[in-house]
């Protein structure tokens, strides 16, 4: 089920949030809560359950060990078993498709057959694992206690809100909050709730998924009947439109699983904060993917030295836990060249520090510093979504960009007046000279606009948020009833003019 | 508690509003219930898809008609069922051709059938028409990926998802045409949804036909190599080749069967289909009646048999109407591979012996048919018909549009004497065609030329000269036109003929010399 349909808004959560309400005190709410998870998310593909099953039973039962043995050797042995399970389950559906692909068309050419493997990977196979696995980690290190309850357990993992795509939870931040009887929640946040699933609503139909078209527009014209090479600046557009694209699509999908969960008087932890106006890589990662940036952080960069030790046992740290953040995300060589990309930013940043040079200047040098590195990001996201093959045609659609002006200067050089020229002469040339940019410049011209239409709003939105340190959605405390009826307005209309109707899916389901 | 309701007070505020905007746009902008829905796509600067466009003018069509029989059902009903020719057996009732595409899936047929029923209220026989050359029915089509059915399930008959079928859906069109392309900068406003020559001529020509349009499988009308279409790339290989690449390819049309969990049970997916549908008639009291595009002679050769069980679909659709009273089967058909465009298409110039056939066929089921119901809206012909040769597309045996100073004019294709053209005029007025020729009055080519309708000869009238152009006029006669309803098949011969000859193209044929202008049929 996804959250972006109306079975989901109407139907499912008024349900689960009546249900649950009515069974909270009982010792059947969080039994409620766990089968409906379980059917929002099995309900496509029943088979779904067996690996998540996998995972959430082998780990209750590590953590029950863990936690029960004296000896330290068991544990962690047991601790190991928890997480090479964990992984090897992750890459079985994960890699292995890629992984034989890869091997059957590198040893073809030898005479050696290789078959290739072709698995189905599960939704949320990623973010599963990793919460999981950080349960029976915390326990071994003595920073959590396990919770006997199997039906509490199997909630925490499965919490519909947050089950697909994140946030990724701690255990020990949601299964003490699930564990115990909830009161209601307040009226306060069940109305910050119901906003904050219509602003993801629509940050999602209108924002993501248009800027998703444009995307794939852009990826059209390189398709195989492409008859001439990608036009210059299209490739920007690729980079802009996906950046906002992602954004939006996870950002959006965070905010409504807040949301959901805060109708059941649980809180999700932030997932973003305004990433785009980070002036460099480590601000970035402490506002994109916060969930997963942290448990990378405490579960392998820490873990394997941190920031201590020489300098480049640092940037190796950095990289290798970029790399396993890449490879994370998906099977495929840009996924990871992906993560070394920011591997690389993070190092570059720390021996070049261009934020903090450019911080001196005040709010200007700020906002270039922020305008740099959103470039920087944007060319990872040319990384993270083309195919090998589009790589070159949008690279070298960017690298044109700059001969768009010298171009029509000079087609129209014969027309340039003289410098004797009065006015008259320039008022006729400079609009020839824009309506032949336009014209020529077509596809850049409308997607441009296209960028601006979809791209724009959701600045200035962040920029709001950023102004008090908050997402857009957190300033609805701040906001008086009319403000707030009338942004209401905004997103319902907003919905129902411009969400794309083919309803796709996010995009973090592919994790 | 007063506390806790001032926390929403900004809800019931937006409620109040949203209340507002809706019932002033439902009052001062209303828009028909066939642009409320959410089917087209409306993208930013993206075409949309084809098919959901040919759904949405059909809607847009007939939404509000009350016919007594509905044909639904995949593009071989579409291209193969002139509604006006059914009529012409059917003493009086009504019979719409809602049938669109086979990704529409058979779900999809469904919705745009139970919408029909039950806007309308009047209809008594539903037509399930498909072509059996893809089989009956095969699994693709009923539960296969990127299928429009469940679209159209949800937008077209759902009543929890028409709730939000709200006044406002209605002006998406505008709001988005103005705000994406800056108020028809970037693009006209009101457009065509997409620029595609099957699309064109489907919108122009549906409202006069009932529903139907001429297929357009093949460039310049030709035939298509019917057994590549239908397998492609088996030109060149003998019939045992054939078989083998079938088997390999796994190139069936048979009856399919599948586990029914309604009745734990494996059946035929024929059954299991034609089991919905019957249900949905009975729930209005109509009939059902499944009707079988005709089928490629050459499907009945050895070659074809192996995969293509037209003898195994036939028996079981007997075998179900057989089983129910309410149900009736019109078998399969061979026809000669030369009267098909694709396997699965009649060409143009047969789709009306097509159309008569269903036409014979319902006729025959008279006794078990309602009378002709009163609410339906017969069509109203406009006293002009222009057929605009640079873009009217209801035309078939005709080359590309040409511009030839300032004017622009098409001629019969290349290999023919014969072309047609479609039109629905007033059946109670007498009628003239005027064809605007650019040729000179003394060609040749003017002296042979004859106008048929349905095999009648139209009388031709003395020549005209007009803003320097030559006018060749003609005479249509009276029993042609009322046939149908108004409704034209025009065949234009070079050769003097009065019907359609033949596919087959003759190098030395005289049809590319006549450079045709304009055609309009008047009032005179």
């Amino acid at each position: 089920m996804h959250f972006n349909s109306l079975n989901y808004v109407f139907i499912f959560l008024p349900f689960v949030v009546a249900g649950w309400a009515l069974l909270r005190t009982t010792a059947y709410g969080n039994l409620f809560v766990a089968v409906v998870s379980l059917y929002f998310y099995a309900s496509a593909e029943l088979w779904y359950l067996l690996p998540l099953f996998a995972t959430a039973l082998l780990d209750y039962w590590v953590g029950q060990k863990v936690h029960d043995t004296k000896s330290r050797t068991w544990a962690k042995r047991m601790v190991i078993l928890s997480v090479v399970a964990n992984l090897a389950l992750l890459a079985v559906f994960k890699y292995t498709t890629w992984l034989t692909t890869s091997l059957s068309g590198v040893l073809a050419p030898l005479g050696v057959a290789v078959p290739v493997i072709l698995i189905v990977l599960p939704p949320a196979i990623s973010f599963y694992t990793f919460q999981s696995m950080s349960y029976t980690i915390d326990i071994y290190r003595k920073e959590f206690h396990p919770y006997r309850n199997v039906v509490d357990y199997i909630s925490f993992v499965t919490f519909f809100p947050h089950l697909v795509a994140g946030p990724i939870m701690r255990a020990r931040d949601l299964l003490p909050q699930l564990a115990r009887s909830r009161p209601l929640p307040s009226a306060q946040n069940v109305s910050l709730a119901i906003f904050m699933i219509l602003f993801g609503l629509f940050q999602k139909t209108v924002f993501a998924d248009n800027a998703g078209g444009l995307v794939e527009m852009v990826i059209q014209l390189m398709g195989p009947g492409a008859k001439t090479p990608l036009p210059p600046g299209l490739g920007l557009i690729f980079a802009y439109g996906f950046a906002i694209q992602i954004y939006c699509d996870f950002a959006a999908y965070s905010t409504i699983a807040r949301g959901s969960a805060k109708l059941l008087n649980v809180e999700l932890m932030r997932n973003f904060l305004t990433p785009y106006f980070a002036t460099g890589p480590s601000e970035f990662w402490q506002r994109w993917h916060i969930s997963l940036s942290t448990w990378l952080r405490d579960y392998l960069y820490i873990p394997l030295g941190g920031n201590r030790g020489p300098s480049w046992l640092v940037m190796r740290n950095l990289m290798l836990t970029m790399l396993l953040g890449g490879l994370w995300h998906g099977a495929g060589i840009l996924f990871i060249l992906w993560g070394a990309w920011h591997g690389l930013l993070l190092i570059l940043y720390r021996v070049v520090p261009i934020d903090r040079w450019l911080a001196r200047f005040g709010f200007a040098g700020k906002a270039l510093a922020a305008i740099i590195f959103f470039h920087l990001v944007c060319i990872g996201w040319i990384f993270f979504r083309a195919t090998p093959e589009q790589i070159g045609p949008i690279w070298s659609s960017i690298i044109a960009t700059p001969t768009i002006i010298p171009d029509i200067l000079t087609k129209y050089a014969q027309y340039i007046p003289g410098p004797n020229a009065g006015f008259g002469a320039w008022a006729t040339f400079i609009p020839g000279l824009l309506a032949g940019l336009t014209q020529q410049n077509w596809y850049l011209y409308v997607f441009g606009w296209g960028l601006v239409l979809f791209a724009g709003p959701v600045f200035v939105l962040d920029y709001l948020g950023r102004r008090h340190n908050v997402e857009f959605p957190d300033l609805f405390l701040r906001m008086n009833t009319v403000t707030r009826a009338v942004l209401a307005l905004i997103f319902l209309y907003g919905i129902i003019f411009f969400a794309r109707r083919q309803a796709s899916e996010f995009i973090y389901f592919a994790f | 508690m007063n506390s806790s309701i001032s926390h929403f007070s900004w809800v019931g505020l937006a409620v109040a509003g949203f209340v507002a905007i809706e019932a002033a746009i439902g009052f001062f902008a209303p828009r028909p219930d066939a642009l409320r829905t959410n089917l087209l796509e409306l993208s930013f600067a993206k075409p949309e898809m084809l098919q959901r466009a040919f759904v949405h003018e059909k809607l847009l069509a007939f939404d509000d008609a009350h016919p007594d029989i509905i044909q639904v059902g995949d593009s071989s009903g579409m291209h193969g069922v002139q509604s006006p020719i059914v009529e012409s057996y059917l003493g009086g009732r009504s019979y719409l051709n809602l049938s669109v595409a086979s990704n529409l899936g058979y779900s999809g047929f469904y919705a745009m059938a139970r919408r029909a029923m039950e806007r309308s209220g009047t209809v008594k026989v539903l037509v399930l028409y498909f072509t059996p050359g893809g089989g009956a029915f095969p699994k693709t089509l009923i539960n296969g990926r990127d299928l429009m059915g469940p679209d159209l399930q949800r937008e077209l008959v759902s009543p929890f998802h028409q709730l939000f079928h709200t006044p406002s859906l209605g002006l998406r069109r505008d709001v988005t045409d103005r705000l994406y392309y800056i108020n028809g900068k970037l693009n006209q406003v009101g457009r065509p949804l997409i620029a595609n020559s099957g699309y064109f001529m489907l919108r122009d020509i549906i409202a006069p036909s009932g529903g139907w349009a001429r297929e357009t499988d093949t460039a310049d009308d030709t035939v298509a190599r019917l057994f590549q279409a239908a397998s492609p790339g088996l030109s060149g290989y003998t019939d045992e080749e054939i078989v083998r690449i079938q088997r390999a390819n796994g190139t069936f049309a048979n009856v399919p069967r599948a586990f029914d969990w309604s009745k734990l049970s494996y059946r035929t997916t024929l059954e299991m289909v034609l089991d919905d549908y019957l249900a949905l008639a009975r729930k209005h009291g109509a009939r059902l009646v499944v009707a079988t595009n005709p089928v490629p002679e050459s499907f009945r050769s050895d070659a074809f048999k192996v995969g293509f069980d037209m003898d195994g679909i036939s028996r079981a659709l007997k075998d179900y109407g057989a089983q129910h009273q309410d149900v009736s089967i019109l078998d399969i058909s061979y026809w000669p591979d030369s009267k098909f465009s694709v396997f699965s298409h009649i060409a143009t110039p047969y789709s009306a012996e097509s159309s008569h056939r269903v036409g014979r066929f319902l006729a025959g089921l008279d006794k078990d048919l309602p009378p002709p119901n009163a609410r339906q809206t017969p069509y109203r012909s406009p006293d002009r018909v222009v057929l605009d040769m640079g873009a009217s597309p209801t035309l078939y045996g005709f080359d590309a549009a040409e511009k030839a100073a300032g004017t622009t004019f098409r001629r019969l294709r290349a290999g023919r004497y014969e072309a047609l053209a479609y039109a629905r005029v007033n059946p109670q007025a007498q009628q003239e065609l005027r064809i605007s020729v650019l040729n000179a009055p003394d060609d040749a080519v003017l002296r042979d030329i004859a106008i048929g309708i349905y095999g009648s000869a139209a009388t031709r009238l003395p020549d005209i000269q007009d803003d320097g152009k030559l006018i060749l006029r003609f005479s249509l006669p009276s029993e042609a036109t009322q046939r149908f309803g108004g409704w034209l098949e025009l065949t234009l011969s070079t050769r003097g003929a009065t019907t359609w000859q033949t596919n087959a193209l003759d190098p030395a044929a005289t049809g590319p010399q006549l450079q045709i202008d304009r055609m309009e049929l008047v009032s005179p």
